[in-house]
Parts: structure tokens; sequence; C-alpha cells
């Protein structure tokens, strides 16, 4: 069975339709690069998952569960971590507070696991010596970084990352990258919403590509970003290698 | 200069004393409680109660407490509401309080970044959740000086209270002075007495602020 499934998803905006009815699964372990144009609703598609936006028709289902349901929504959440553009770290709180919060909070962990957890994933991602630190210490890389971890914290099944490198200096890109490159390594099932043609190149065992609110291509990063058959994606591709 | 008839009075002003201390402290706990509340509420936003609190705001905020203290003891009576001297001005003082901390908590509300908030609806915490562990601590270090300049203005504030004849601070100093024309002597007093209850208040608040500095952005 998928981990994730989305059935005729409909989102609009008022009168604007953002997601014309979006079919596709995702299988456990599967690492999707979601490309295209901006505005063509790659980011919906992420912040539908998670009910950040709620959706006008069709169902979500992940691990079993249907957004449809009861609690199926607060279910869900608990199951998908994201990873934003802006980081969106708690400013007030340090890194050791950020990774603790919602597992005390939603898991019902008590501190000394939250913590052992939490630094256990800072360790990973190579900032453990930034436990006392505040935000606004760090640099872009390294609050994405621990972004990272708070949102792995919760032992997600599936991770969605929302450009998670736009807003980082060039240099500080590839350190993020290499933190979502050795997750995939490690088996995690991940929805990446990226410009970064090399990563969904390398990385990506599948990539999507999006135009108005419909998934246009669907495959190997081959089949879509090496050699795509559609008129549109080999449109968007010509442009980027243009740059 | 003579204080001697100030000196003669002073259970009279201290009693006054503690009659403005008390109006103002009723009236900042409750104001603080009712603003609170509206700028949780507004934070819903729900469609219809945001305009109900909007209203309440703004005509608050935007028309004299003086008005509002006449209309409640005045007016009110007209429609067959009796009120005495001490629910008028506490009701008025404490709207009117509520008002505008309404309106300085829904600024420090504004100032917490959405994409933090989004952050922890991600992570799964609940809407009372991320009021009570994201957005006040944050929104709080915003509003503080500014909450504080309400309380000290409201504070002095109370001394319009003694329109209506509400037996506060100002209104014992006007009749000491009628009493012994003395209004030189009286008013000074009387300003040290309210700048004793407001100069405290002003210091704590720049503790606080240099505390909260200490912890991080």
């Amino acid at each position: 069975m998928p981990l994730l499934t989305m059935t005729n998803v409909q989102k609009r905006f008022g009168s604007l339709s953002v997601l014309n009815g979006i079919d596709m699964s995702v299988e456990v372990g599967q690492v999707v690069a979601i490309i295209g144009p901006s505005g063509s609703g790659k980011s919906t598609l992420l912040r539908v998952i998670n009910g950040l936006e709620p959706i006008q028709g069709g169902d979500i289902v992940v691990d079993g569960i249907s957004m449809a349901s009861g609690r199926g929504l607060h279910e869900i959440r608990k199951h998908v971590g994201m990873v934003f553009q802006q980081f969106n770290l708690f400013s007030h709180l340090t890194v050791g507070g950020n990774v603790m919060l919602a597992q005390k909070l939603v898991l019902g962990r008590g501190k000394a696991d939250a913590e052992k957890r939490g630094r256990e994933l800072l360790a990973k991602v190579g900032l453990e010596e930034k436990w006392d630190a505040y935000p606004s210490q760090l640099s872009g890389g390294q609050q994405q970084r621990v972004a990272i971890a708070r949102a792995l914290a919760m032992d997600p099944r599936i991770m969605l990352f929302d450009e998670a490198t736009s807003a980082l200096d060039p240099e500080l890109v590839g350190e993020v990258l290499g933190v979502m490159r050795s997750l995939a390594n490690s088996g995690m099932t991940m929805l990446v919403v990226t410009h970064e043609m090399n990563f969904a190149r390398e990385v990506a065992d599948r990539v999507l590509f999006m135009d108005q609110g419909r998934i246009l291509a669907d495959g190997t990063p081959d089949e879509v970003v090496a050699q795509p058959k559609d008129a549109r994606v080999q449109q968007f591709m010509r442009r980027l290698t243009e740059r | 200069m003579n204080f001697a008839p100030v000196w003669a009075s002073r259970w009279l002003l201290l009693d006054s004393f503690l009659t403005t201390l008390f109006l103002s402290a009723i009236a900042i706990v409750v104001g603080t409680f009712v603003g609170t509340l509206v700028s949780v509420l507004r934070a819903l936003n729900i469609g219809v109660l945001n305009v109900i609190l909007r209203i309440y705001v703004e005509v608050f905020r935007g028309t004299p407490l003086l008005m509002q203290l006449f209309f409640v003891y005045f007016g009110l009576p007209m429609l067959g509401i009796e009120v005495d001297k001490f629910w008028a001005a506490f009701s008025a003082i404490s709207l009117y309080t509520g008002a505008y901390v309404a309106e300085v908590l829904r600024a420090g509300v504004e100032a917490v970044p959405k994409g933090q908030v989004e952050a922890a609806t991600a992570l799964g915490l609940s809407f009372g959740q991320r009021l009570w562990y994201v957005v006040r601590p944050q929104a709080l270090r915003v509003a503080l000086p500014p909450l504080v300049g309400v309380y000290v203005a409201i504070i002095k504030d109370t001394s319009l209270a003694t329109v209506i004849g509400y037996n506060e601070l100002m209104r014992r100093a006007m009749e000491l002075v009628l009493q012994y024309g003395r209004p030189l002597e009286v008013l000074l007093t009387v300003g040290c007495l309210y700048f004793i209850i407001c100069f405290p208040i002003s210091k704590f608040s720049e503790w606080i602020e240099r505390r909260l500095a200490r912890n991080g952005a």
C-alpha cells in the first residue's frame, strides 16, 4: 500500500483554482522532487498534505489515515514533517527548546526523552554544540538544519520540503542539501519542492512536473529532467539551462 | 509655602490615595482581562464577532474617557439602569482600558511571524498551544512597553472619575484647595502621590524589558 495517496484533490483560493484534481501516490522510501514554474501549485500541493490549506474536493490518505475522517487531520500532521523556505524557528526558544517543544506538547514525551531525541537529531545535522543557542545567533543554513531536526524529532513517516534552500546564500545551500541527501539515503520518504535541478537529478527517485495546478509529467529524473517528452516541460527545462 | 494644611489632612489624603490605587488596580486587572479576551477572540477570526469586537475597541478608543464616564453615570439611569459612583467609574475605566490593551496586544500578536505559527501548526500544536507557547511569549515582548504606557496613562486618567463625584485623589485635592486656599502645596503633594504610583511601574517595566532582551532576540 502506498504511504501517501491523493485522489482528485481540488484546491481553490476564492475563484482561483490552484490544484485541479491531483491524483498521485508515493511509496515508502521514495524521494519525490516536485518542480515547475512559480504559481504552478507546487507549494500548495505540499501544504494540503498536512492540512495547512484545507482542500475543497477529493481525499488525501497518509499511512492509511484519511484526511476526511474525524481526527484525520490531527493524526496526519503527527506523521508528516514539514520544512519551510523561511526556516520558521521559534525565535524566543533556544535550539534545544525548538526541537523539544512539539515532542512534549504533541507526543507527550517527558523532558528527558525529548532532550535525548533532540540531541540525537542535532548531532545528525551536525549542530549538537548549538543546543543553547538562539536562532538569531545561527546562520541561515544552520537554522534550516535545526528546522529539519525539529521536524524529524516528531518521528514523521513523510518529510515535506518547501523550497528549503531558496532563502539561503549560495554557499550555505550545500550544507542543507547534504542533510537532505543523507536523510534520503537513510530511507525517509520525502516530497521536495525545489529549484535545485542537480538535487532532483541525483537524489530523487522520481520527479513531478507541475503546471497550472496539474501534474504534467511524472517519472524518473531521466525521463522528466533529462529527456522530457511534454512540450511544456521541454520549454521549462530549456529556459532553466539558458539562465 | 505652607504645608501645614496638607499635613493636617494627611489621613484624608491617604484615604483618597488608596482609593485611587484601588480604582487603578482593578481597572488595570479587569481591563487587561477584557483586552486579552478580545485579542484572543480576534485571533480566532470569526466574522461577525470580529466586527463587534472591532466596534467595541474603536468606540472606546475613539471617544474621550470623560464622555464615557458621563454616559455611564448620567446616561444609563435615563435608560432605567441605576449605577453608583464606584460602579460607574469602575466599569467605564475598565472598558476603556480593555480597548487599549486589546489594541496593544493585537499589534503584539501581529508582530509574531506568521511562518512560526504555521510551523507550530505543521508540528501538530493545537490552536491553544500555538497561542500559549509560540505567540504569547513573543507578542508580550513586543507589547510590554506600550502596555505599561497604557497602565500609567490609566492611573492618571482615574483622576477623571472626579467629575462624577467619585472620591479619589484628585477630587480630595480640589476639596482641600477650596477649603484651605493652598493650591500650590496641595497639588504638589497630590502630584507626588501620583508619581509614587506611576514611577515604580515604569521602572519595573524597564527591568522586565532588560531581562527579556537577555533571552535571545
